[in-house]
């Protein structure tokens, strides 16, 4: 495996403000990890990932220290949309993502920025539209979908892209948790199986700490804890901490007084699992 | 489109704008017949009253100098509120027959640059966005005790003060948030575009197209003959 991002002592502080929105983040992520990043809003995570592919520096100006490498490429040199050609960046509101009048025009947009051809457009889009499973609303307008539609939309229209990595700023902010749970379910399948190195952020950790490789809580701009899933949540339980929503089952497990540092729970199953385990 | 350059083309000529504007408007009439659509226009025509009636109080003050007498007065403030009618119901056909997509389109076939066309379409993909946004504020507002509809006209105007200032606030932040969205989506990353789906002129557009420069020809031959001068 090698590493696909690396970023070594970076803090940024947006132009007139007082405050570092980022301070001395160091982090290296692989290549095929699904990195889920938490931490209370305003934390840093947005400007984090604004740094891996270029919008900070380049459209936000602020004091900029450190340095960052993304796939060999230094994204405070690189134009955005060379960046974004390996690095999908999905924001949070997808009504400001969607351009078009249809849903099939909106996916191919990107693909028309770039200048390619009629037929490799046309493969990558229906690509696409399989990998989110959205081929029904081809044909349909972006004004018409529900939130969820819009924004597996907004993702299709990014996976078309083909990118390495794929960054997802709070991707289900605005969806139900059902729809939130089997979207990002999808996202780890789709992460494993075309080997996309996924970085997303997300409040509710019930929702991805089964799909997560890694766990990173960021709290004022700096990184709290990163590592396993199961390490971190161990180590926020520990330190009681309360500014992020822990998920249900370690929580209760740790409740009931099961505490063993390789057997923090986070499945149904390993939940039961453990308690069998302390039955005997 | 034709109706619409025959209306522009009247902008400075009094002579016959009545006719000509009735004609426009008895055409477009007969052709939506055609469709089976005349109702909608019809409906159409009837909300727009008000705004005729204010364009017809409006050009009655305007040429209340000039005119001579006090039928030319009426006739001319009529002609110019017909016309107006024309111009609506003009582009009222336009928009609902052209999808801001393939005006986009034709726009770039007609060599105009990518950033203009494109602007326009997203202008008109944020239109419901944006009313959704007002509905909400206003909501918000009458939650608030903020009456919009009630009160003296200043009171009113005050009122509207607290729905445009978070609307246009949240318009510039939605403008830069569109702004990195285009930036990922390589907007403006490859000087030569391409486009996924390309219109192609059928036969029905190349008769279509006759036809409105026929009618256009037509209309300013007749002009320059001062055919129109005896008409009202």
């Amino acid at each position: 495996m090698s590493t696909a991002i690396e970023v070594s002592n970076l803090s940024f502080r947006y132009a007139g403000a007082t405050q570092w929105a980022l301070r001395n983040v160091t982090l290296s992520i692989e290549e095929g990890e699904f990195a889920v990043f938490t931490g209370a809003t305003g934390c840093g995570k947005s400007t984090l990932f604004k740094c891996l592919i270029g919008l900070i520096p380049q459209m936000y100006p602020g004091e900029y220290l450190g340095r960052v490498v993304v796939k060999g490429l230094d994204p405070a040199q690189t134009p955005v949309s060379r960046m974004a050609q390996r690095v999908g960046m999905v924001f949070q509101n997808p009504d400001n993502q969607l351009f078009a009048l249809t849903v099939e025009n909106d996916v191919a947009f990107a693909l028309e920025n770039l200048g390619l051809e009629r037929a490799e457009i046309e493969r990558r889009i229906t690509k696409a539209f399989r990998m989110m499973g959205i081929e029904d609303l081809r044909k349909r307008s972006p004004f018409e979908l529900s939130g969820g539609q819009k924004q597996r939309v907004a993702i299709a229209s990014i996976l078309a892209l083909e990118p390495e990595i794929l960054i997802l700023d709070e991707p289900t902010s605005s969806l139900d948790g059902a729809t939130a749970k089997k979207l990002l379910e999808e996202l780890g399948e789709i992460s494993k199986r075309e080997e996309i190195t996924v970085l997303l952020s997300e409040h509710r950790l019930d929702l991805v700490v089964r799909e997560a490789t890694r766990l990173i809580v960021i709290e004022e701009g700096k990184i709290l804890s990163d590592g396993d899933p199961r390490e971190v949540v161990h180590h926020l339980l520990e330190d009681d901490y309360e500014k992020v929503e822990l998920p249900k089952l370690p929580r209760l497990a740790w409740m009931m007084g099961l505490r063993r540092a390789d057997k923090i729970p986070l499945t149904k199953e390993e939940f039961v699992e453990t308690l069998l385990e302390v039955g005997k | 489109m034709s109706f619409l350059v025959t209306a522009l083309i009247f902008g400075e000529y009094w002579g016959g704008m009545l006719t000509v504007s009735t004609a426009i408007i008895l055409t477009q009439l007969v052709f939506l017949k055609l469709a089976k659509s005349a109702r909608y226009m019809l409906s159409t025509m009837r909300g727009a009253i008000p705004l005729v009636a204010i364009v017809f109080l409006l050009s009655l003050l305007g040429v209340l100098e000039s005119a001579a007498s006090s039928g030319e007065l009426i006739y001319k403030a009529l002609a110019s509120s017909i016309r107006f009618l024309a111009f609506l119901t003009s582009f009222n056909i336009f928009f609902l027959t052209t999808s801001p997509d393939e005006f986009g389109q034709l726009l770039l076939k007609l060599k105009i640059p990518y950033v203009y066309s494109f602007t326009f379409v997203a202008a008109v993909r944020l239109a419901p966005v944006i009313a959704d946004e007002a509905q909400e504020i206003i909501d918000a507002q009458r939650s608030r005790g903020v009456e919009f509809e009630r009160g003296s006209p200043f009171r009113r105007m005050r009122a509207l003060v607290g729905l445009f200032v978070p609307l246009l606030i949240n318009s510039l932040r939605r403008a830069y948030e569109m702004a990195e969205a285009l930036e990922v989506k390589c907007f403006g990353a490859s000087e030569k575009r391409t486009t996924y789906r390309e219109m192609r002129a059928t036969g029905r557009d190349i008769l279509s197209a006759v036809m409105v420069i026929a009618a256009l020809t037509l209309v300013l031959t007749a002009r320059s003959l001062r055919l129109f001068s005896g008409l009202p």
